[in-house]
């Protein structure tokens, strides 16, 4: 027999209801009420400091402005420039002479283009002469910024930044140049001369090239690289047909691409359908910038190999075929190949059961033969994806994520993985709150970390629970908190699909 | 010993008028409730309409009839301070007055978990039992007495509203602000989880 949490009654009698109105009492409720505070101006002493303070301001002004003094600095020609101001000083005021009517930043706003990557805030600074340390009802105030005032997060965060994927690297003659093939089944041609310094002066001798990728949604949720895009104002998500990271190094020195050169990476995908776009990472604008139309491809020497295969080459192309294949079940449980694709779950052909040998060939000739074909003129982050919004949106507040022992938990970012549409949506401290969007169709996991490597989740059976329409009521968030400390990417990825 | 009860007794206990019925929907409740955020006064409308079921509702939850009437001023009295935010949506008042209610017991039972009671109908426990379609009642009648307190707070609510309650599933799911479908079927899949346990120690 369980140990008995509540006291149980069985069958008490109910009160009755002339018990319950002598407990009535509204009086002591009215005078129970607090009284509510009284408004400000109606206190003596808002009006004898506001009055203080006007004349002050009115004496200072009279003072300054007959100050000779003042008016000539007035007349000097003031310069504003900008500059870094990422140095770690104390914190200090400085005070600078600016026109009443010049087009003065009146107050000091970081974009977010003016806060690179590495953490450097840059911001209009004007310019100080021995002059300005003057005072005058003209001059403003700018606080000097400093690393200790400004910390601007990194914009690519990984959520666990010690379990991540590590570059592969490889040795490239930059003279003869090479054609990698990577476990991954990427290859990646690099032509002769292809690469140059900061300078653009030509490179020769050995480069090591580093490149590692992202193949799906939980790769790309481990890289920390932010999946959202920008387009015209309005915020989408992107679902993932691939990602890469490709750099060159030699020794310290950093590497670019040669001008008039291009490498080709050829990447399998997971998703072989052709309307994806390829985008690249701008670290310094914070954005992803659309490149070009992405297609997936193979070569007809490729293709000679499955002939036996259902694939379905577009019309027109001349010396390449496209593929627009789908690997998916019949009823039979044989794999087969269609038009169209969208959901391929399954790379190892090894792994499945009942496959002819001609079922097997096929599959493997769509992961060998079919990919991504970029060419890429610098080195950097690309992606090929295509922006998505929510289907059905529910826009709901959040007001406190909480254990299941109602301790509250806090994250500085809160993860939701669409797992239908494969798609992971970040949102960032506050947007959490104010502004939770999740589609209830769809089957989604939405998860934060916590210090010391460990997961608060809200899995698909949870969501049975939020408001499956918009509200502005506040919702709390009742979420699941093992005592694991995860270590490895494969742990993670365990837990958030189990 | 219970004695076996046939399909159509459990229904008929069912459909067996609850005490604290509301009298039916309200005309103005909006006005009265603007006139209220004017004028403190005007809530006495408000309070005395619905002063019962809010005790009941706190008293379901408790042992002691001076702990429901003291959670039931609080709710009161914090329903009023906050009342000027209160817009309204569609839901009846009384909802957003059991929300309250139900976030003073939270408090009550965190602080002192000994206060919260299961108060247990007999007529409920055999409604489940009907629901669950478990023939031998007169045996599984003390395994559903050992399962409910074992059920996690959220799920015991559920249970307590629609079985000891006798609320329909609409004012459930205001109460809880999920929807009526919603609650059904998480009320229905908490049944389906207690047949196991009750099934599986058979």
């Amino acid at each position: 027999m369980s140990e008995k949490k509540y006291k149980i009654n069985i069958d008490r009698p109910q009160p009755s209801k002339e018990e319950i109105a002598t407990r009535q009492d509204f009086a002591k409720l009215l005078a129970a009420m607090p009284t509510p505070p009284k408004p400000i101006y109606k206190n003596p002493y808002f009006w004898l400091g506001t009055g203080g303070g006007a004349a002050c301001l009115l004496l200072a002004f009279l003072f300054f402005s007959r100050s000779p003094a003042t008016q000539q600095e007035a007349a000097k020609p003031k310069t504003i420039v900008s500059q870094p101001i990422g140095q770690p000083k104390p914190m200090e005021e400085k005070r600078t002479m600016v026109e009443k009517d010049s087009t003065r930043p009146k107050r000091l706003l970081l974009t977010e283009s003016q806060i690179n990557t590495e953490g450097t805030v840059y911001a209009p600074v004007i310019s100080t002469n021995p002059l300005d340390d003057r005072e005058s009802v003209n001059s403003i105030s700018i606080l000097a910024f400093s690393k200790a005032t400004v910390r601007p997060k990194p914009y690519i965060n990984p959520p666990f930044p010690k379990i991540t994927i590590t570059y592969s690297e490889y040795s490239v003659d930059a003279a003869s140049g090479k054609t990698i093939n990577c476990p991954t089944g990427t290859r990646i041609i690099i032509p002769a001369n292809a690469f140059a310094d900061a300078n653009g002066k030509p490179l020769q001798g050995s480069i090591t090239l580093k490149y590692r990728e992202y193949k799906d949604i939980f790769e790309c949720l481990m890289s920390g690289i932010p999946m959202s895009y920008d387009s015209a104002g309005k915020k989408y998500d992107f679902q993932t047909a691939g990602m890469f990271d490709i750099q060159a190094t030699r020794g310290q020195q950093t590497v670019a691409i040669a001008q008039g050169k291009n490498i080709q990476v050829e990447m399998t995908p997971r998703d072989a359908s052709s309307d994806f776009n390829f985008y690249k990472l701008d670290t310094n604008g914070r954005k992803w910038v659309y490149q070009s139309k992405d297609t997936s491809r193979a070569w007809p020497d490729d293709v000679t190999s499955i002939d036996t295969m259902a694939i379905n080459p577009i019309r027109g192309i001349q010396d390449k075929i496209f593929l627009t294949t789908k690997i998916s079940r019949s009823p039979m449980n044989d794999l087969k190949v269609e038009d169209t694709a969208d959901n391929i779950d399954t790379r190892d052909g090894s792994s499945e059961k009942d496959t002819s040998g001609n079922i097997q060939q096929s599959k493997r000739v769509y992961y060998g033969n079919a990919r991504h074909v970029f060419s890429i003129s610098g080195f950097g982050i690309y992606n090929s994806d295509h922006p998505c919004g929510f289907a059905h949106p529910v826009t709901l507040k959040i007001q406190s994520f909480q254990s299941t022992t109602f301790e509250k938990l806090q994250f500085p970012e809160t993860y939701l993985i669409d797992k239908t549409k494969k798609i992971l949506h970040i949102y960032y401290g506050l947007e959490t709150r104010e502004n939770f969007v999740y589609d209830p169709t769809h089957n989604n996991i939405l998860f934060g970390i916590l210090p010391g490597n460990k997961i608060a989740i809200l899995r698909e059976e949870g969501f049975a629970d939020l408001p499956h329409k918009d509200t502005v009521i506040p919702t709390n968030i009742r979420m699941e908190v093992p005592d694991q400390e995860f270590q490895t990417m494969q742990a993670v990825k365990d837990y958030l699909y189990k | 010993m219970h004695m076996p009860i046939t399909h159509n007794e459990t229904k008929n206990m069912q459909v067996a008028p609850r005490p604290p019925a509301p009298p039916g929907p309200i005309l103005g409740e909006e006005a009265e409730i603007e006139a209220a955020k004017k004028d403190n006064r005007q809530f006495a409308v408000l309070y005395t309409r619905y002063y019962e079921q809010v005790y009941r509702f706190a008293y379901q939850r408790l042992d002691s009839k001076d702990l429901a009437g003291d959670i039931c001023a609080q709710t009161f009295l914090n329903a009023m301070t906050h009342l000027q935010g209160y817009q309204h949506k569609g839901l009846p008042f009384v909802c957003w007055l059991y929300r309250i209610a139900g976030n003073e017991l939270q408090q009550l039972f965190r602080k002192n978990s000994r206060h919260r009671t299961l108060n247990i109908e007999t007529s409920g426990i055999h409604a489940m039992m009907d629901e669950i379609e478990v023939d031998n009642l007169g045996g599984y009648h003390d395994r559903m007495l050992d399962i409910l307190p074992d059920l996690p707070e959220d799920e015991l609510q559920l249970i307590e509203m629609r079985y000891f309650e006798k609320r329909p599933f609409k004012e459930i799911g205001d109460i809880l602000q999920i929807t009526e479908n919603n609650a059904k079927v998480k009320v229905y899949r908490i049944l389906e989880k207690m047949k196991k346990r009750i099934t599986s120690k058979n």
